[in-house]
């Protein structure tokens, strides 16, 4: 008896717990080693791509609401509590917006970056039935890293051609996907030339995967609820001609915005539309939208809520009389957002007047309710629309007429531009800008450049905030005066003709503090 | 401590006594001065003599003695005591006192019981005289002052709020410092489970429950709980029937928990403030003619004054009933017990319940096989406000809603909804309903079988199931939040279950007579596994309180996680001849949490004890024991990192238009190890004079290096963040108790004073560390300085001249600045955690009166509100509904005419120079020094003799009243509120401990 005790004890302790036992597998996380190995994970981490795009550090609201805040079209309200630094310019390197954007753009890229490195992995997955899907999938990461980096290039660098080579220094790249703390990496800034080289391979490789026709699969099928909600052939083109525009390159921008407006696709709205449907999802003149649903629920840091009176509301737009403190006669010519538009223009109602819902808050100034659902948030962010691409071949052809002395050009620019003019104003039947009004080109060249300011104009009377305004600025160097909410402080000129000044220099956004104490080769940007 | 009486005790013990030939017969009996319970086995010795009787069963002796002679009474556990006989006398009552702290006890400790003389370890054994029936909501509020080396901060005046606990100082900046809590062996799960931020499932133990708890504190006490053994361990063991006739025991309390605010430390009224803003207008450049109309425009009516404190806080009720049923027959004993408790905070709507039911049973099977068994069950609700800043806090409101606004409309009925961002107090008292539930079961069973003499099998398993329920009902009229949101519902529940299993195989033996061995391996697996799941909704059908009334649902998620460890151990204690010790663990812990190159982990320490007073050549007549003790070692702690903390992660819920999505979150770190602990303590025990005098102290010194930290890495990795071991802590401090009789009863109903004094000093000093790492705003942690030394601006003062604040403007200090930046230089100082803390108690007793106190000290803290800025806006946010919140006490010390030196600026009415919530400086930074008049308890106790008459089988009763935190001196004279706050030294709007008055009854059948 004792000594069988003994030996029961003795095979207790031997046996005890199997290995098994300490081996657990996370219940709301998946191993980085098991997400390429099946099929339903390696969609779900392209699915994560567009999630990571959703937040308030990229389309959720700081990549609409800072280049907005910066530029000409909005401003602060004297009661606010969000976004503050940026009316006024005063920015510094700790801004907890800009590390939020700088974080999580790279968030993307480093998504990105594993999808395509598992580009054999997902093949594999492929049966004859989601072979093309498959394909997709990586093409899609492609053109997710080629938008982020063009988002950090824009953000944090000077655009392209600041430099003839384009040597100066703009955002590390990496394309390598990490996923071990033994290998993380410092990169050092990479030259513009070099970023927009990334971006220009990125887009081809993209385009080569991506279905031909635009469509996008899902689970293996064709889907029509995500065509417009991801990136496909069309919107990948759509960021192509952008890009082109950025980088001045007019052929390419030409030629991929007409490959977009010939695809059929799309349509652009009819007056009424314009204000009635930008809000709608999927709607006729979107190409890409980031997409939002009930269970995204950005709440109080979504941009609706930033813009509508009703949530903080501390965004406002800018009206030149907003702000008598104005100093000199130069700066009261610069127009506020509201100042340009005419009373018909439908895109006008984007910006109504109204008063500030807050105490103490300025009455009677141009709202912004562009996006406005801060119930339930289903409000897809508008990344591409039609008429970008119209307003972009509009231009690209009006720079070659400037540059070649060109006149078909020339014309064939006045058909884009008077095309979007003509379906937002119900009386531009009579401000269409005729060939006309131009001579013809060599001699016609000074009302030629006027007629890119116009264009100017009309991307930002499109566009307005949308995101895009301080970037045409940044390209195009036009000097802008920053109107400030009265009460605040004076107005200012930002004059790009000035590097010196301290609103010059914050035309782009400084490298995060915490990202340059977290790598120290990081170089920061001039003035900074 | 008075010394005259110790004193007159050594004259009395020391001075030789005369022997006078006369021979007398002395009858009597020996009782425990306690509560007169018949003491036998007393040694009763002729002075001098080395043989003498024992007493009998009720305690009964018959001795011959001589006149003058003196005898010796003595007991294990009981404190000696000679009496010399002058007189016959055939009733002779001797009163012996226990012992509180005697080398001969028997401490609980890891995986064992031993003797106090043979345990090389530090630990601090409470009785449960000292936990029973305290209107505490937990236990561990009552370690408070009662246990040197435990840093105890209750911190909130909410019942049922956790304190924070911290054995031997902070071991940690980004795991947990708190230690670990194992009850009848079983470690369990702690903290939050009803996801409410405060509460606390421990608080759901019956302290009446609890026979003793034991704090470990050093390597050779914490070793064997390896990787979880770091911050320390608090051991409890419950109670258990004794051989006996069946033994009811009943306590009843009732009591009132009261706001403990001074009247200075309360928001001005109506009038105060009218002349208040009247100066800030002024000030501003107004005058005295326009004011009226000002406060006119801005709807100010001066004969509205409404008291927001008195509708915040009110007397809260308190009562508590114990009843428990104890005893057994020769084979089996049983412990029956069930509790409930209510405690009303002083705060409206803060409610506390909980009730308890609690079985343990011992079996001896054979006389080789015993089996024991514990089934105990609990139930807690509390509700609780939201604290910080939100609108909805009770704390920030009273202080800061003005007064002229009315609660009500002119109606007086309907609530006025135009203040506050809709967040009228009143209203949000009469509609939110918030309760955070736990139901908590816990069982266990062990077999002890004795396979042959000196070997002994002990298997155990044991379970430990905790579910928390938490709901939050707002209603739609209340709080522009959830007036856009049509109301809201949220309901969250998280499951826990724990389960351990153990085998240990003893072995003891003593050769040779004089070399003992006491060995133990064990072999124990652990698992846990958690869940939860919470629901958000929103737009409420109105009169429904559930989810499913809810049209919109906002939030819909639940998570699960897991872990599990095995680990194998050994133990041995050597000793020779009752002098020397010698202690050695070994414990190996493989978890689920480790890294894969680190998959398991070696913790051991060794020990050793010289009891001194046993050597022959030690002779004192004043020392009767002395003992040193020393150990070294090394523990773990792993509770920083997540379960799967080391692996590479994406994680899931990245959702994108309802398809599934997951993203990158987390790098794998093959090489992440546990935070490595190396605590060295040396001890001395000693009791002297006959017993009456005995104490500890401890002298120790631990370093915390591979702490576990968040680094943060270029995000272009892919993730901002990676988890790594740097950096190094290091904690050193002296710990003292001493307990002493000074005043000893010489017959039944004399006076007795006993005194207990501990005292504790820790400092903490960083290592090692990356600032990087570790970045915080408040706090300067850097190399040399304390964990918790704070850092910010320094406020200079008020400028007498024109009473303008200022700040310092270099870090010299010889430069000032009226104009506040961001930008000004910070400084550190001092540290939230204290120089030293302890307290004194006092037990007196005369007849059947009994008064007992402890006086708590926590010395040499600062203190920072982090409202500051918000609660002192001097005028700057003007006359609105909120931003008010100057005191009475800062009122009377404000600027007002030039040559004024004092803190408090005068006020402008929309100024900025000073007030703006932004301005963080040591402007609100206090000095947290306090002493407390913790605990007094008056107390009548009837013996059984008093109830022989009746027909109540009563064999005690006692009714008492007592009071808690009746009286505190806070050093600081402007901290504005309780000096008590976390251990981090922050005021967070929390509602400050309140003052209890407690009546109560207890009656043993």
């Amino acid at each position: 008896m004792k000594k069988l005790l003994l030996l029961s004890t003795i095979i207790l302790f031997l046996i005890g717990c199997s290995k098994e036992f300490t081996e657990l597998k996370p219940q709301q996380n998946v191993f980085t080693s098991d997400v390429f190995t099946i099929l339903p994970t390696a969609r779900a981490a392209v699915n994560g791509l567009y999630s990571l795009m959703q937040e308030q550090g990229y389309y959720g609201r700081e990549a609409l609401a800072i280049p907005e805040m910066i530029s000409d079209n909005m401003t602060r309200s004297v009661k606010a509590s969000q976004e503050a630094n940026f009316n006024t310019m005063t920015f510094s390197t700790t801004q907890s917006e800009v590390r939020l954007l700088w974080d999580q753009l790279y968030k993307v890229i480093g998504s990105a970056n594993a999808v395509i490195a598992n580009e054999e992995n997902i093949k594999k997955l492929g049966t004859a039935v989601t072979q093309i899907e498959c394909s997709q999938l990586v093409g899609e990461a492609y053109a997710v890293r080629a938008m982020a980096y063009f988002d950090l290039a824009k953000f944090f660098s000077r655009p392209l051609k600041s430099t003839s080579d384009g040597s100066h220094l703009c955002v590390p790249l990496l394309v390598e996907s990490i996923t071990d703390v033994e290998k993380i990496v410092f990169p050092s800034r990479n030259k513009a030339s070099e970023v927009y080289a990334q971006i220009d391979n990125d887009i081809t490789e993209a385009i080569k995967r991506l279905p031909s026709n635009g469509d996008v699969y899902i689970n293996g099928v064709v889907s029509t609820t995500f065509t417009k909600i991801r990136m496909n052939h069309w919107s990948t083109l759509a960021l192509k001609a952008r890009v082109a525009i950025y980088k001045e390159d007019w052929a390419t921008a030409i030629a991929a915005s007409s490959e977009v407006i010939s695809s059929g696709k799309f349509t652009l709205f009819n007056y009424a539309g314009m204000y009635q449907d930008f809000q709608t999802n999927g709607n006729q003149e979107s190409i890409l939208e980031i997409a939002n649903n009930t269970n995204d629920n950005p709440g109080n840091n979504s941009y609706a809520y930033l813009t509508n009176q009703s949530g903080y509301g501390d965004a406002l737009a800018t009206k030149q009389t907003m702000n008598s403190k104005s100093t000199g006669t130069t700066l009261s010519t610069f127009k506020g957002l509201y100042d340009i538009y005419t009373a018909t223009d439908v895109r006008r109602k984007f910006v109504e007047l109204g008063n500030r819902n807050a105490i103490g808050g300025e009455s009677n100034v141009p709202l912004c309710l562009k996006y406005q659902n801060i119930s339930t948030y289903v409000e897809n962010i508008k990344v591409f629309r039609f008429a970008e691409m119209y307003l972009s071949r509009g231009e690209a052809y009006a720079r070659l007429a400037l540059l070649n002395n060109d006149a078909a050009s020339l014309t064939a620019s006045l058909t884009d531009i008077n095309l979007i003019r003509k379906a937002r104003d119900t009386a531009s039947a009579t401000k269409l800008f005729a060939a006309s009004v131009l001579a013809t080109p060599p001699t016609g060249s000074i009302s030629t450049a006027a007629f890119l300011d116009s264009i100017i104009v009309e991307r930002r009377k499109e566009f307005s905030l949308e995101g895009q305004r301080l970037f045409d600025l940044n390209r195009t160097k036009k000097n802008y005066v920053k109107i400030r909410s009265a009460g605040s402080s004076t107005s200012v000129l930002v004059d790009y003709a000035n590097p010196a000044s301290t609103y010059f220099i914050r035309t782009i956004l400084p490298i995060p503090n915490a990202a340059i104490l977290s790598n120290k080769n990081l170089i920061q940007n001039e003035g900074y | 401590m008075k010394k005259n009486p110790i004193l007159l005790l050594i004259l009395i013990f020391c001075v030789p006594l005369q022997i006078l030939a006369q021979n007398l017969q002395i009858k009597g009996r020996v009782l425990n001065s306690k509560d007169n319970s018949p003491l036998e086995n007393v040694s009763i010795k002729l002075n001098g003599q080395k043989k003498g009787l024992t007493s009998q069963k009720d305690g009964s002796f018959a001795i011959q003695v001589a006149k003058g002679q003196s005898l010796e009474f003595s007991s294990v556990s009981m404190i000696s005591k000679v009496i010399k006989i002058d007189n016959l006398n055939d009733n002779l009552i001797v009163l012996l006192d226990e012992n509180e702290d005697k080398l001969s006890d028997v401490v609980v400790v890891a995986y064992n019981t031993v003797k106090k003389s043979s345990f090389t370890g530090s630990a601090s054994t409470i009785k449960n005289t000292v936990i029973e029936n305290k209107p505490n909501t937990s236990f561990q509020e009552s370690l408070q002052g009662n246990v040197a080396g435990v840093q105890s901060s209750n911190g909130s005046g909410n019942p049922g709020a956790a304190p924070d606990i911290r054995i031997r100082g902070i071991g940690s900046i980004n795991a947990s410092s708190a230690p670990l809590y194992v009850i009848d062996g079983i470690p369990v799960v702690t903290g939050d489970v009803a996801g409410s931020g405060q509460s606390n499932t421990l608080a759901g133990i019956n302290a009446n429950d609890i026979q003793s708890l034991t704090v470990l504190k050093d390597a050779s006490a914490t070793s064997l709980y390896g990787s979880r053994a770091a911050n320390g361990v608090v051991l409890i063991t419950t109670k258990r029937g004794a051989i006996g006739k069946a033994k009811i025991s009943l306590s009843i309390q009732q009591g009132f928990n009261n706001p403990n605010i001074k009247e200075e430390q309360r928001p001005l009224n109506t009038a105060e403030y009218v002349q208040y803003f009247k100066e800030a207008w002024v000030n501003a450049g107004g005058t005295s003619n326009n004011y009226d109309s000002l406060l006119l425009s801005k709807g100010v009516d001066k004969n509205v004054n409404t008291d927001w404190y008195g509708l915040t806080f009110r007397q809260g009720h308190y009562n508590q009933y114990n009843l428990n049923v104890s005893g057994g027959s020769e084979k089996t004993t049983y412990f029956v017990s069930g509790s409930f408790y209510k405690s009303q905070g002083s705060l409206q709507t803060e409610d506390f319940e909980k009730a308890t039911y609690r079985i343990n049973v011992n079996s001896q099977v054979s006389n080789r096989w015993t089996l024991k068994g514990g089934f105990s069950g609990n139930y807690q609700n509390s509700s609780d406000f939201s604290e910080n800043t939100t609108a909805a806090n009770p704390v920030r409101n009273f202080y800061r809603l003005a007064p002229w606004i009315s609660p009500f409309l002119s109606d007086g009925v309907t609530w006025n909804m135009g203040f506050n961002t809709q967040y009228n107090p009143i209203a949000v008292y009469q509609t939110l309903k918030k309760f955070n539930k736990i139901y908590s079961l816990n069982a266990n069973a062990n077999s002890e079988y004795k396979i042959l003499n000196g070997l002994t099998l002990e298997s155990s398993f044991g379970v430990d199931f905790n579910h928390g329920y938490r709901s939050i009902y707002q209603d739609a009229r209340v709080g522009a939040t959830y007036i856009a949101r049509g109301g809201q519902i949220e309901d969250y529940s998280n499951d826990i279950s724990n389960w351990v299993a153990t085998n240990i195989l003893r072995f003891k033996r003593t050769i040779l007579e004089k070399h003992s061995f006491e060995t133990f391996i064990g072999y124990e697996a652990q698992s846990r596994s958690d869940r939860d799941l919470n629901v958000v909704v929103n737009n409420i059908t109105p009169g429904t309180t559930t989810p499913a009334g809810g049209s919109v649902v906002r939030t819909g998620t639940g998570s699960g996680t897991a872990n599990a460890m095995v680990s194998k151990f050994l133990n041995t204690n050597y000793a020779y001849d009752d002098r020397y010790y010698l202690t050695g663990s070994v414990r190996q812990d493989a978890s689920s949490k480790f890294a894969l190159n680190y998959q398991s982990a070696i913790f051991w320490s060794i020990g050793g004890g010289w009891n001194i007073s046993n050597e022959r050549f030690f002779k004192s007549n004043w020392i009767n024991e002395l003992r040193l003790r020393g150990s070294y070692g090394y523990t773990g702690n792993n509770s920083g990192f997540g379960n799967f903390q080391s692996q590479g992660l994406y994680s899931a819920g990245a959702d994108y238009n309802a398809a599934s999505g997951v993203t990158l979150s987390q790098l794998s770190n093959n090489n992440l190890t546990w935070e490595k602990n190396t605590p060295f303590n040396i001890g001395v025990d000693f009791s002297i004079l006959n017993g009456r005098v005995s104490g500890t102290a401890d002298w120790y010194t631990r370093t915390t290096s591979n702490l576990i930290l968040d680094q943060p890495i270029p995000s272009l990795n892919g993730v901002t963040t990676m988890t790594v071991n740097s950096g190094a802590m290091k904690n050193s401090g002296i710990e003292l108790s001493l307990s002493a009789v000074v005043i000893s009863p010489k017959k039944a109903g004399d006076l007795k004073w006993v005194v207990d004094l501990n005292y504790t000093h820790n400092k903490n000093e960083i290592t090692q560390i990356d600032s990087l790492f570790s970045n915080s705003a408040d706090y300067y942690r850097r190399v040399g300085y304390d964990y918790y030394t704070m850092y910010h601006h320094e406020y200079a003062g008020v400028n007498p001249t024109n009473g303008e604040a200022l700040w310092y403007a270099n870090t010299k200090r010889d430069s000032t600045t009226n104009a506040y930046t961001p930008g000004l230089p910070k400084f550190s100082y001092g540290s939230a955690t204290p120089k030293f803390y302890g307290s004194v108690t006092n037990a007196l007793s005369y007849h059947n009166f009994g008064l007992k106190f402890q006086v708590y000290v926590y010395w040499g803290n600062t203190v920072y509100d982090d409202f500051g800025g918000l609660y002192h806006p001097d005028g700057s946010a003007g006359l609105i509904d909120l931003s008010n919140g100057i005191t009475k006490g800062e009122y009377a010390r404000r600027w007002v005419s030039a040559g004024q030196v004092t803190d408090v600026p005068k006020p402008v009415y929309l100024g900025t120079q000073s007030g703006l919530s932004s301005y963080e400086s040591t402007r609100f930074m206090y000095d947290g020094s306090y002493i407390r008049l913790r605990d007094i308890s008056l107390s009548y106790t009837l013996q059984k003799e008093a109830f022989a008459k009746t027909r109540l089988k009563i064999n005690s009763a006692k009714i008492y009243v007592s009071g808690q935190n009746l009286l505190t001196y806070t050093k600081d004279k402007n901290l504005y509120t309780d000096p008590e706050v976390g251990i981090d030294g922050k005021l967070t709007g929390r509602p400050p401990v309140f003052r209890s008055f407690i009546f109560g009854l207890d009656i043993n059948f």
